[in-house]
């Protein structure tokens, strides 16, 4: 046991002005990435599914996408997904993405989906 | 001389404390996560964030032991949990962003710990965590997850204060004799 340490700590306290200063920062660059990545409006939704990119543009008009591992449905500028076959089934308990920059994730079948805006993330990003 | 003897018998890398020890903090990181698994997802937005109570255990053992026993702990943690979860396409992700944040923590606690608290230097660990995993991800399939990283610094801010502050109070309310032995061996 590291008793020198361990009596180091018990010394300590729980908060420090130091903390408070850096936590001012992180929660200052938290709310700054925010606002870059969700203030504009989504135009497109871009599937990678395992390196293919399937880009649609959204116009108003409901749509389903089928793929090999789940379903993408597109209504009302809102996309969700459905019939996951992993079985986590992170990427539907997800619930509908609607703004430029919003992802929905699968990791174990490596799908992305993104809603981006003008420009395309890459645009919204710089 | 008293001290070298003591230290020839208590001591060294298979001293009885510090085996069982180890062996504790593995364990409860491992039910943390188990526990941890079976509730819903925190953040709708974010299912992958988790509070990584677990996260707990290499913390503890670098108060507790040493900077070599706490990434003992973390490796033996992301193996174990591994198995026990049954992805172990989940190491690819879980032993980078262990390695990243356990480093800046063990960073942290060595050159400013005392001006920085233990709650504030798990909150940064777990920051990094978050966005070393993104990092992986991104390499993984190709796709920035940039967009992603307000939501998972979010978490991380709020999941390494929280696993900080527990860690501290385990540290701070129990008592000297726990740590001491009853007979005070070292």
């Amino acid at each position: 046991m590291n008793l020198e340490r361990i009596a180091k700590v018990k010394r300590s306290k729980p908060f420090t002005v130091l903390d408070a200063i850096v936590a001012a920062i992180l929660v200052a660059a938290t709310v700054a990435a925010c606002v870059l990545i969700f203030r504009k409006p989504a135009m497109r939704l871009e599937i990678s599914d395992g390196g293919a990119l399937t880009v649609i543009e959204l116009d108003g008009a409901a749509q389903v996408v089928a793929l090999e591992h789940l379903t993408v449905r597109i209504e009302d500028g809102k996309v969700w997904v459905t019939d996951a076959d992993c079985p986590d089934k992170l990427c539907e308990h997800a619930g509908a993405i609607s703004r430029a920059g919003q992802q929905i994730v699968c990791l174990p079948n490596a799908i992305v989906i993104t809603l981006t805006g003008d420009g395309g993330l890459h645009g919204v990003l710089g | 001389m008293k001290n070298l003897t003591v230290k020839s018998e208590r001591g060294g890398a298979f001293d009885t404390r510090r085996v069982t020890t180890l062996a504790l903090l593995v364990c409860v990181a491992l039910i943390a996560g188990l526990v941890e698994n079976a509730f819903p997802p925190l953040m709708p937005l974010a299912p992958v964030a988790k509070l990584g109570l677990g996260n707990i255990a290499p913390l503890l053992a670098l108060i507790m032991l040493s900077v070599g026993d706490a990434y003992l702990v973390m490796f033996v943690k992301c193996l174990l949990g591994a198995l026990a979860s049954g992805g172990v396409t989940g190491l690819m992700y879980s032993v980078p962003s262990g390695v990243l944040a356990l480093t800046v923590e063990v960073l942290l606690f060595l050159l400013a710990f005392d001006k920085m608290s233990v709650a504030m230097i798990s909150l940064i660990g777990a920051v990094a965590f978050n966005a070393a995993q993104l990092g992986v991800a991104t390499a993984v399939t190709g796709v920035s997850m940039l967009p992603l990283l307000p939501l998972m610094m979010t978490a991380g801010l709020l999941a390494g204060a929280f696993t900080g502050l527990l860690a501290y109070t385990l540290i701070k309310q129990t008592p000297y004799s726990a740590f001491r032995g009853k007979n005070g061996y070292k």
